[in-house]
């Protein structure tokens, strides 16, 4: 998709404050997909 | 044009979009954290939102992620909602909530404009793949 943006980091690290369990993301095509939409660009 | 959710079940790892973001001919919107800015510098994607690929069939997806963290949107008072999460109701009218089913509608709204001005007669292939 040419009107999305991938502005993301490689990693991130979530920690869920209830139980303190840690929740690592990579940002590949399988979890940003195309990127953050850009109505603008599209538009 | 059918716009689906992927789905909340990322902490589970991949493979966790399913039904009915796992459809071909759907677009399926992950949810994203603005961190509360403008900037596209800071944002991230909380650890909820589903990943690809599809179960059972493995298409690449979410096809794009928008904000759905903590999004404001438009609430019935005393409704079930209101009942639930009484914390996250921001004033008599709004709440808080996070998840894909949040990030979905910026993007249906997003493709209702571009079909408005972009694609008179549109079908869901050319706009997901476009």
């Amino acid at each position: 998709m040419k009107t999305a943006s991938k502005t993301f980091p490689l990693t991130s690290i979530a920690v869920d404050s209830n139980t303190g369990k840690v929740y690592p993301s990579t940002y590949d095509m399988f979890t940003v997909g195309a990127g953050s939409l850009d109505i603008r660009a599209a538009l | 044009m059918v716009v689906t959710a992927a789905g909340n079940l990322g902490r589970n790892g991949y493979a966790t979009i399913t039904s009915p973001g796992n459809d071909l001919y759907a677009i399926t919107v992950g949810a994203m954290n603005t961190e509360g800015t403008p900037q596209r510098s800071n944002d991230l994607i909380p650890s909820y939102s589903s990943k690809g690929p599809t179960w059972i069939d493995f298409e690449v997806k979410p096809d794009v992620v928008a904000p759905g963290n903590l999004v404001h949107s438009l609430l019935v008072p005393g409704s079930t909602l209101a009942k639930q999460f009484p914390g996250n109701i921001s004033s008599p009218y709004y709440i808080q909530l996070s998840g894909a089913s949040m990030a979905t509608p910026v993007v249906s709204g997003a493709a209702a404009v571009l079909l408005q001005h972009k694609i008179p007669a549109f079908r869901p292939t050319p706009l997901r793949r476009g």
